[in-house]
Order: structure tokens, then C-alpha cells, then sequence
């Protein structure tokens, strides 16, 4: 699993270079955002782009992340962008796409967030 | 750190002023005894055990070779690291030595220093094999009593699923349960609530193993029909029932996602099985598949998101429906439909309802034992990654 994260000063960009967020990655993934967390990032997007396939220990990571930020109405949140096919399916079948805020791609997201 | 006694040392040798400068170069470190040909020093070997044995080629009674044979022969020896003694021109009898076992060898005229480093070196060695074979023993006892505390586990979770045999005239009920390891985050039960309903759940707990086959158990405990939450009575003595979608909702205030960091997926279902009405929510789970007698599918799926998210989550809704006499309801999680094949495409919803369709004409049982067939089949024999449940029932009016 292969974290790449980038500075902005509204949020921080990560983006998961894994094709299958699963039970195999979850838990270091879930540990890598929690230390940003930790370190004080309030608001993250995450680039998925690479992510082909998700299952419920990939979801439960995000999850928890998102429970961590989105304790207010301060703005804080874990955003998502770049989610493709299966991973989309997922979501809407969980009708998690009206939980998390999803960006279509890298560029609204950024147009969304300056 | 542990204190060892000290080390044994068995030499064996013909020639007593051998025996005596070994023994003087070895006692400050180490324990000694000492045996005069083969036949003694394998008697030795086999009553004292020592850590270590240098022995001499050229003895009468049993040469050096052989006593070094007899002793990787006997299990009660063949442990036991051998150095040998040899003259420094005998270059085939130290190959010879070493095929046989011994660990390393020592040229004559020796080296007391020389000695002192091999036999140091092979005992430490010899010491870490053994704390190695310790460590394997109590792993393997471990392994076992965990073993057995997991099939005991699962011959638990296994009593909670619903009996197969029919308890509603006019309902038939076939279900199959996979968890991937010996317990599942999997959970699902039909329970009779009054004369008129009842009421049919399936529970997914995300993840699978230990963890989420005891999150299931407590939420099968929290919607026990005596437990008031499905069902509660009121001042008249009837039953009341409680929606899917309150049922969903409870739970949801239950199993906040920070109790133990997890949430669930949920369809919840109230049928009235002398009318065919029913109501149901389906809370981050997959749909209800209604597949009725002329083979046409319809999907139920409102509801809400995983249990477990309280406020972030939209509204929770609930659907209704009707059965006619014939129809059939399947409930699943979530495995059922992402089973892969070898080159890792899921099974999909899309397949699923098309098996369910092409087996319509089989009775219900035999239509789920094929469902899962098909399935099993697709897989391919590739590892279930999670686990998978279905559960059916065919209405008659």
C-alpha cells in the first residue's frame, strides 16, 4: 500500500495508489489517515483513483475516518474523488454516496474546495 | 535471563591422556564425562543425554564412524551434536565424518583455544534449536486449544440460525450459511411475532472472523422477540410490532459505530403471511430479489445506510410490497454477490437474479442448493474472502 499526500493549504490530497482497498490494507490505511488526523489535519481529500475495488473493510476504514473529522458543522471532512466503476456501486448500494461528500473528479473538487 | 545448568559434555576416546587434556581444557566452562571406546560412549550418550559428544575415529569397539552411525540412529541420541577428532592428513575421514552427522571436527595435535570456540559455537547453536522445538510444542498447543475454543464458537453461532423445519403452514424456508473462517459476521433469523406475522432479518457485520461474529451475536440477543424491540405488549395484553424502519433505528442508537468501531448492514423485513403484505428496510444491505411464479423479478431495496452512523446518515425510509401466493423473497449479504472467480470478477446481483430465475421451477430448497452450486462453481475453488449467507422463503395464499 502506497500513500501519496500533498499539502494545500485549504486540505490535504492523498491519494491511494492500491488497487483493492480490502481487508489486506485496511488496517495500515486506516492507521496512515488517523496519524494525519493526529498530526492535525481537519480536512482531507482522498484521490481513489487507482482503486478498483473496495470492500467492507475498506469502507469501515473510511468510516471511521470520516466519524474523526466530521464531528461538526466546521467544515472538517474526509471528501472523496476520482471513485471508479465498482467502487461508485458500492456506495450508492450503501447509500454511502449521501454520507460522504463526492467529487467527480480531481479538478471540481479543487474548484469546489478554493 | 534464564539460567542454564551448565552444559554436558561427553568425550570419547581410547587414549586416556586425550581424554585428560579435554577434560582439563573443558571443566572451567563445562560439565565432563568421559567413556573409553564406541560401546561405552553410546551407553554413556543414551543415560547421561549430554549437550555435546567429541569423540575419536580410531577406537576398538566400535569406531568412531560407527558409534557417530548408532547415534544419529537412535531418537534418543540423534539430536545430540557430534564433533569428531581426526588426524590433519585425513582429509577423506573428515568428509566421511561430516556425511554422517557430525557437526563439525577437530584436528589432532588440538588447539585448546580452537577447542573451546567450536564447542562454544555448537553448544549456543544446539541451545537455540532446542528453545526453537520448545517454542513449536507450546504453538502447537496453543494452536490446538484455540482450534477447539473456534469450533465450539462456531457449533454456537451455528445453534442460532433458524431451524429448518417449517413452522408456518403456508410458508416454506430454506436458508445456507458460509462463513469464511469458522465464524462470520453473518447473522439471520425468522421469528414468528403473532398469529398473523413475522418477521425475517439478515445482518452483515463489516469485516468477518472473531470480532464479527461477536458483534452479530449481540445484536442477534438485542432483537430476541422477549427482549421488547421487535415486539413489545401493550395494556390490552396484544402484541404490538414494531416497524422496520423504528427496529433499524434502535439498532442504530445501540451500535453507535464508535462502540466498537464497526458498523452492520441490515434488511428487515415484517410479512404478514395470511395476506401476503409486508414491509421492510434494507439499512446499507442489498436488496430483497421477489421472484414470483411466472419467473419475474422485482427489487426491494429502500431504507438507509449502515447501522451504526447515526446522524451522518439520510433519513431512514421503508418500503412496502405485496406477495401473491408462489412468490418467493430471498434475503443475502453482500459475499454472496461479490464472490470472484479466479480472475477476480464478482458473482454480481445481475448473475444472481438470473440463477434465481432459470431455477424457479425447482422446489426452494433445491433452488438454493443449486443458487449456491452456481456460485461455488464460479469461484472456482478460489478462497472466500467473506463470508455469505441467503436465506429464502416461498409463500403460499
Amino acid at each position: 500500500m502506497d500513500l501519496e499526500t500533498e499539502k494545500y493549504d485549504k486540505f490535504l490530497l492523498v491519494s491511494l495508489n492500491a488497487k483493492r482497498l480490502d481487508s489486506s490494507i485496511s488496517r495500515e490505511f486506516e492507521t496512515a489517515l488517523n496519524d494525519w488526523i493526529a498530526k492535525g489535519e481537519t480536512r482531507i481529500l482522498l484521490d481513489l483513483s487507482l482503486v478498483d475495488f473496495m470492500d467492507s473493510s475498506g469502507m469501515g476504514s473510511m468510516v471511521s475516518c470520516l466519524k474523526k473529522l466530521k464531528t461538526g458543522n466546521n467544515g472538517d471532512d474526509l471528501m472523496l474523488c476520482g471513485i471508479t466503476e465498482q467502487v461508485l456501486s458500492l456506495f450508492k448500494l450503501t447509500r454511502m454516496d449521501r454520507v460522504f461528500t463526492i467529487f467527480d473528479s480531481m479538478s471540481s473538487a479543487f474548484k469546489a474546495l478554493y | 535471563m534464564q539460567n542454564y545448568p551448565r552444559p554436558k559434555i561427553l568425550i570419547v576416546d581410547d587414549v586416556p591422556i586425550n581424554r585428560m587434556l579435554l577434560i582439563h581444557v573443558l571443566e572451567i566452562q563445562y560439565d565432563t564425562l568421559t567413556a573409553e571406546d564406541g560401546e561405552k560412549g553410546l551407553e554413556a550418550a543414551i543415560a547421561e543425554q549430554p549437550d555435546l559428544i567429541i569423540l575419536d575415529i580410531h577406537m576398538p569397539n566400535m569406531d568412531g564412524f560407527e558409534l557417530l552411525e548408532r547415534l544419529k540412529a537412535d531418537t534418543l541420541t540423534r539430536k545430540i551434536p557430534v564433533i569428531f577428532l581426526t588426524a590433519d592428513t585425513e582429509t577423506e575421514a573428515k568428509i566421511k565424518g561430516l556425511k554422517l552427522g557430525a557437526v563439525d571436527f577437530i584436528t589432532k595435535p588440538f588447539n585448546a583455544e580452537e577447542v573451546l570456540a567450536r564447542v562454544h559455537n555448537h553448544i549456543q547453536l544446539d541451545l537455540t534449536a532446542k528453545l526453537l522445538r520448545q517454542a513449536n510444542v507450546r504453538l502447537r498447543q496453543q494452536k490446538a486449544l484455540l482450534g477447539s475454543g473456534l469450533q465450539a464458537a462456531s457449533e454456537i453461532q451455528k445453534a442460532l440460525l433458524p431451524n429448518q423445519v417449517i413452522y408456518i403452514p403456508n410458508m416454506r424456508l430454506s436458508w445456507y450459511f458460509q462463513p469464511c473462517e469458522r465464524v462470520g459476521g453473518d447473522i439471520f433469523n425468522v421469528i414468528q411475532l403473532d398469529d398473523s406475522h413475522i418477521c425475517i432479518y439478515i445482518i452483515d457485520v463489516c469485516g468477518h472472523g472473531i470480532p464479527a461474529a461477536m458483534i452479530a451475536s449481540l445484536t442477534f440477543q438485542y432483537l430476541a422477540p422477549s427482549g421488547g424491540n421487535i415486539r413489545f405488549k401493550d395494556i390490552h395484553g396484544n402484541y404490538q410490532l414494531r416497524s422496520p424502519a423504528s427496529v433499524v433505528k434502535d439498532l442504530d442508537s445501540e451500535f453507535p459505530f464508535e462502540r466498537f468501531n464497526r458498523y452492520f448492514t441490515m434488511a428487515y423485513a415484517v410479512i404478514n403471511f395470511t395476506t401476503g403484505d409486508f414491509s421492510y428496510c434494507c439499512a446499507g444491505h442489498p436488496p430483497l430479489v421477489l421472484l414470483d411464479k411466472a419467473g419475474t423479478v422485482a427489487l426491494h431495496g429502500k431504507g438507509g445506510t449502515f447501522v451504526g452512523l447515526g446522524d451522518m446518515g439520510p433519513t431512514v425510509e421503508q418500503g412496502t410490497g405485496t406477495l401473491s401466493s408462489g412468490d418467493r423473497l430471498y434475503f443475502y449479504t453482500d459475499g454472496l454477490i461479490e464472490q470472484e472467480s479466479p480472475d477476480e470478477i464478482p458473482f454480481g446481483q445481475e448473475r444472481f437474479i438470473a440463477a434465481v430465475q432459470s431455477l424457479r421451477a425447482y422446489s426452494l430448497e433445491k433452488s438454493v442448493e443449486k443458487v449456491i452450486e452456481k456460485i461455488k462453481r464460479y469461484g472456482n475453488g478460489k478462497a472466500y474472502i467473506d463470508d455469505f449467507s441467503l436465506l429464502s422463503l416461498e409463500i403460499t395464499l
